[in-house]
């Protein structure tokens, strides 16, 4: 198939996870459109290379990881807050109140501020597990065992869990 | 109870509103073009300090009657070439284009950090030291000897040339340790869940 055509196959069926993906990785709403720009680009240029070594959508999550995560590196400033793992982030105080009934819209911030505090491994982890992955495909993209991606996304689960509320089904 | 809220931050995660940003393949090469553009403007002003310091020490080196000084001014010449392919080196780098989706994004990342870790330690580090630091002190000391009544002055630029190499140790050994921090983070991370 085409580089254009896997391009515009891959933008129509990833593109609002791409999305996502930036958001997380790029607070900045400026420096956010270039990132997601960066991740297109990437994306179309690396479907030269494509010769169905791994699904589409295995391709495409491993191009924008690995663009966002040199994003991070550039533009990380050194006296930057230090990126911490799940074991950290779980023993630090929570800025928000669990207990409330919030609205969607702020769970949503509140749930990429705490994404974009994870080192970027497991920043991998938790976003393709809420773009809902399975263990196996998460070990692939992100290159550890299923049984590691599977212990990370139980503690994810247990870390969302106490931490979010998005009340109820609906948002309401 | 624990699965299903997983499950309510899942379906809250995948209804955000997105933009449905895509790029059609006249803004594909446009912005390709663009970022070529912006990476040699970079380039250019990188050139331009580096040219300038070439033709400061390359005038010195036809101006002046000292075979020290101009010894100096070769070896700042050759240094700062060097120094100038070495960054270019480390900062513009075209993988193949394939190479980003075939490698996991761990390995990928691990390989970046390595890169970035060994631009400020080791070989490549000491190497740029060695060939960048003798000529400008040649050229000093030829300076000094050419120039004897501007002695203080050169003495002064020579001191402050040495303490900047010398702060430049502890800042990239500082720059290369925050770098191996990370690598093994992502090491153990990768090992054992």
């Amino acid at each position: 198939m085409a580089q254009d055509q896997l391009y515009e196959q891959a933008a129509a069926e990833l593109g609002p996870a791409l999305e996502r993906l930036a958001r997380s990785y790029e607070a900045d709403p400026e420096k956010r459109r270039d990132l997601l720009q960066e991740i297109h680009l990437a994306t179309w240029r690396s479907f030269a290379g494509f010769e169905q070594q791994c699904s589409l959508r295995t391709w495409v999550y491993r191009v924008a990881h690995n663009v966002a995560a040199s994003h991070v590196i550039r533009h990380r400033r050194a006296n930057a807050r230090p990126l911490v793992s799940l074991d950290e982030i779980e023993s630090l105080p929570d800025s928000g109140d669990t207990e409330a009934e919030v609205g969607r819209q702020q769970t949503v911030e509140r749930l990429h501020t705490f994404i974009q505090q994870l080192n970027p491994l497991e920043r991998q982890v938790i976003l393709l597990y809420l773009e809902g992955m399975d263990a196996a495909s998460i070990g692939e993209i992100v290159g550890i065992s299923s049984g590691n991606a599977a212990t990370r996304v139980h503690r994810i689960k247990k870390i969302l869990a106490g931490r979010f509320r998005t009340g109820g089904r609906d948002g309401r | 109870m624990a699965d299903e809220r997983g499950d309510d931050v899942l379906q809250l995660w995948q209804s955000q509103e997105t933009e449905g940003f895509r790029m059609t393949p006249e803004q594909i090469h446009q912005r390709t073009e663009e970022m070529e553009q912006k990476l040699r403007r970079r380039w250019r002003s990188g050139y331009l300090v580096c040219g300038s310091l070439v033709a400061f020490f390359t005038l010195w080196l036809v101006a002046s009657n000292d075979p020290i000084q101009r010894l100096g001014a070769v070896l700042s010449i050759l240094g700062l070439a060097y120094m100038a392919w070495q960054i270019r080196q480390n900062r513009w780098r075209n993988p193949p284009p394939g190479d980003i989706g075939s490698t996991a994004s761990g390995d990928f990342l691990r390989t970046e950090l390595a890169r970035q870790r060994d631009f400020h330690r080791g070989r490549t580090f000491w190497t740029r030291m060695l060939c960048f630091v003798p000529g400008p002190l040649v050229f000093f000391l030829g300076f000094a000897r050419a120039q004897p009544h501007l002695v203080t002055i050169i003495r002064l630029e020579a001191i402050t040339f040495l303490l900047l190499v010398i702060a430049a140790v502890p800042l990239n050994h500082w720059l290369a340790g925050k770098y191996q921090r990370q690598i093994d983070q992502l090491d153990r991370l990768q090992r054992e869940p």
